[in-house]
């Protein structure tokens, strides 16, 4: 077992993005309707119509969005923006205990566009950055397990800190230096999932991820 | 931009030109390309062309003109937010913005001519977005470790600590070094009075941190601790 440090997880940012097989242009509903089931959808976590901005003036078609930004609270924010041709949702200092609102509110919203959109979901990817603050302890010796020996002969010299960036097919976990907070890591996880895979197996799945993390690095703290 | 301009850049890190693509601009500074899904090339659009999480989303800014000091801000969406107020001799200069993300991703904005045409695309901080973002930590989070955050700054608030502790950093790592870890936390004595200490978690023995603090003391602490008021005193913790 690697000796604890407490720790915060001072600012995070999760992004989700679902990529649609064919992109919406024949959806069912008219685009008032679409926008209206998403909005009244999205509404339960705090999003109106003041949040909700249309811009046409974008040069590409794949680069069009509406994207309705909660608005109570409006910070942190959580947006929801719905493309041609994919769905992004953005959440900063998302923390577990809103996970199951928030989840049920994106879910119904993202079914709004399936059903009165016509989308058909291709691809689902869900990337978390966060950066974590060290209490008691200097990152370095934290991280410099993950270092070899061998890795550390890359430098001419003691390195101030070693992270490590591991991928596995479509999974990439990055630690690195966090360069916003003193004495904090910053740590990514990004993993694209199967289409038919749910929210809250995504969100079972980046749980057990930062669970991992911690446990693997000894950090104590809230999740 | 020429290469030789790119290294003569007063940003801190050369920058390549803003690549046409993902993988282009990989190519140019030696980073791997991160695949988006659904995507094919990046784009500097808001929402789809931005993934925030892949790269750390902060800032680091270097000016050539106007400013007494790089000055931190962050970048939302298409908007650029000035946390610290600029003086009006910042009109007609230019402010460079480089996005230090580590290895995945350079970006710079350059803003010329810095006038009122610009201005309105430059806003300042709402009190909402103050508070979301702990301003009375506005500075310390890149340099101190806080405890008990919620209660540090509000401490630091009442007691307007937040420009003395950021002055005290730089004498502070002469005095540790620059890898110490600096720990503010709050400390209640028997009768109730409440002091912040900025705690040194020192790595070496203890001669060797009594002399350090000394230095500090002597250099910059002694001068400067009315400042505090008694609200705020320096010492070490072996570590």
């Amino acid at each position: 077992m690697p000796q604890t440090t407490k720790s915060e997880i001072t600012y995070s940012l999760l992004e989700y993005a679902s990529a649609f097989r064919r992109p919406i242009f024949g959806a069912p509903a008219s685009l008032g309707q679409l926008i209206g089931s998403i909005l009244d959808e999205l509404a339960p976590s705090g999003y109106t119509l003041s949040g909700v901005e249309f811009n046409l003036q974008a040069p590409k078609l794949d680069e069009f969005a509406i994207v309705f930004r909660r608005t109570i609270p409006a910070f942190p924010p959580w947006s929801f923006a719905l493309g041609f041709g994919k769905v992004n949702i953005k959440a900063e200092n998302l923390d577990w205990t809103e996970a199951e609102r928030f989840i049920s509110t994106h879910r119904a919203a993202l079914d709004a566009v399936r059903k009165k959109g016509g989308a058909e979901l291709q691809s689902q990817q869900l990337d978390v950055g966060m950066h974590i603050q060290l209490k008691d302890r200097a990152r370095k010796d934290v991280t410099s397990p993950l270092l070899s020996p061998f890795g550390a002969m890359l430098l001419d010299g003691e390195a101030d800190f070693s992270g490590v960036v591991l991928t596995q097919g479509k999974v990439i976990f990055v630690i690195d230096a966090s360069v916003g907070v003193a004495n904090g890591l910053f740590v990514r996880i990004s993993r694209e999932h199967r289409p038919d895979a749910s929210f809250e197996q995504l969100a079972e799945t980046l749980h057990n991820d930062e669970k991992r993390i911690f446990d693997v690095l000894g950090l104590e703290g809230i999740l | 931009m020429s290469l030789p301009q790119q290294f003569s850049s007063q940003s801190q890190q050369p920058i390549p030109p803003q690549p046409r693509t993902a993988a282009f601009a990989a190519a140019l500074s030696g980073q791997q390309p991160v695949k988006e899904v659904g995507t094919q090339p990046r784009t500097a659009l808001p929402m789809f062309g931005r993934r925030r999480s892949l790269t750390q989303p902060l800032f680091e800014v270097s000016t050539t003109g106007g400013f007494e000091e790089p000055l931190p801000l962050f970048l939302e969406e298409e908007s650029v937010i000035v946390k610290h107020r600029m003086s009006s001799e910042c009109a007609g200069k230019r402010l460079n913005i480089s996005r230090n993300t580590g290895y995945q991703e350079i970006f710079r904005i350059t803003m010329q001519h810095l006038s009122a045409h610009i201005m309105p695309q430059v806003s300042w901080n709402t009190p909402e977005q103050e508070n979301y973002r702990d301003s009375a930590l506005s500075g310390l989070d890149e340099v101190y470790v806080i405890d008990n955050r919620s209660a540090v700054a509000a401490f630091i608030k009442r007691n307007r600590l937040l420009g003395l502790l950021i002055e005290a950093w730089e004498p502070l790592s002469a005095a540790f070094g620059e890898t110490t870890v600096n720990k503010l936390t709050l400390v209640e004595d028997d009768e109730g009075f409440t002091t912040l200490f900025c705690l040194v978690l020192f790595p070496g023995g203890l001669d060797e941190a009594k002399r350090a603090l000394d230095l500090f003391d002597e250099s910059w602490w002694l001068a400067h601790a009315h400042e505090g008021a008694g609200r705020v005193n320096f010492d070490f913790e072996l570590t």
